[in-house]
């Protein structure tokens, strides 16, 4: 809550502590059973690649906003790297790869265990942690809020939604899953408030009130909770929507971001 | 047995503009970062599979019945889905 709470008070007063850019170490745990789930360091690294260009508005897609969202698009000034240090001050790829007997992982957080089948997190104050593994029933992701369980922290991807090349399938090959993700990790909500109707809330004030997800490759406008003429701002990165129908992150949620870095990570960077 | 009685999952890609499709969980979806769902009980018991905040999905008990063509599954907040059709394979429900 004490996060919550600096987070409200930066959108009041437009305070900004954090200048430049923040260097994100990423450790990327590679869990893997079958020998195509061991995905390459160029798959890796194109997903490290899509990050740099989603959190510095630098993606070339985002000349595809709508024009009414144009002034909205944020540069959450954020650079990620591959750790080049491991936890023993060692040289280190940035990358672990850990051979499983499963052949596949729920969102039950058993891939962030080496005792579970997965692989043990690197200390989370200091890394971001993201494993890559087959997940069941088809789920691209998912992640951890600021402030949870140090042993869990970080973001699980699936690994044909990893990058933008190897193992990566369409519509979900650009890398988007990652950034949507870390976005969570850093303390953004789904642009809809997670609620089946229009009372829900992502707390922030410069996206538009949306019922639920869209999906897809939506067309503009997608009009719910009478957010028209405008409607549900989809080609949001908080959104549900296709890899290359999401292309941009608002202000306040790059002051959101900003928050948690100064909070509850204030030690990663 | 009633076909209505399974585990029913969101298949929001056949969708269309008026009417959502339902896939039973065994069904090979493709991915998605999260789908909806509910699992009906013959003894009116509900478990409803919503998506969680950070795209976990989030199990909530409650109760559903059946009125005509109107299904309503209460668990917290209450819906009613409008039945279109329902087989063994799939059901439809207007949006």
């Amino acid at each position: 809550m004490a996060l919550e709470h600096a987070t409200v008070q930066r959108m009041m007063t437009g305070f900004r502590a954090r200048i430049g850019i923040t260097k994100i170490p990423v450790v990327v745990h590679v869990v893997f059973n079958k020998a195509d789930e061991n995905i390459s360091v160029s798959q890796i690294r194109s997903q490290i690649a899509v990050l740099n260009r989603d959190y510095r508005a630098t993606n070339p897609d985002r000349t595809k906003v709508p024009s009414v969202w144009a002034g909205l698009v944020a540069d959450v000034r954020l650079q990620f790297a591959l750790a080049t240090k491991d936890p023993k001050g060692k040289r280190t790829s940035g990358i672990t790869r850990t051979k499983t007997t499963r052949t596949s992982f729920g969102d039950d957080d058993a891939v962030k265990f080496t005792a579970r089948g997965g692989m043990n997190a690197w200390p989370t104050k200091k890394y971001l942690n993201m494993w890559v593994c087959t997940l069941a029933g088809g789920l691209l992701g998912y992640a951890q809020f600021p402030g949870g369980p140090q042993r869990t922290d970080g973001v699980v991807i699936l690994n044909t939604a990893f990058g933008t090349t190897g193992s990566v399938k369409a519509p979900f090959n650009l890398g988007r899953s990652a950034t949507h993700e870390v976005g969570h990790w850093l303390n953004l909500r789904h642009i809809w408030g997670d609620t089946e109707d229009c009372s829900g809330s992502d707390l922030v004030a410069d996206t538009p009130n949306a019922a639920g997800p869209n999906f897809g490759k939506p067309k503009f406008p997608s009009v719910s909770c009478g957010n028209g003429p405008s409607g549900d701002m989809f080609v949001n990165y908080m959104d549900y929507v296709d890899d290359d129908a999401m292309m941009m992150f608002t202000t306040q949620q790059a002051v959101r971001m900003q928050a948690a870095l100064d909070g509850a990570r204030s030690l990663i960077g | 047995m009633d076909p209505l009685l399974q585990h029913w999952i969101h298949s929001h890609e056949e969708d269309t503009d008026t009417e959502m499709v339902f896939r039973p969980a065994s069904f090979n979806f493709p991915p998605a970062r999260g789908r909806k769902g509910f699992e009906l009980s013959p003894d009116g018991a509900l478990i409803d599979y919503g998506i969680g905040p950070a795209d976990r999905r989030q199990q909530t008990s409650g109760k559903w019945k059946r009125t005509g063509d109107d299904l309503t599954l209460d668990a917290g907040a209450r819906r009613v889905l409008k039945i279109v059709s329902v087989s063994n394979d799939r059901l439809v429900a207007k949006k």
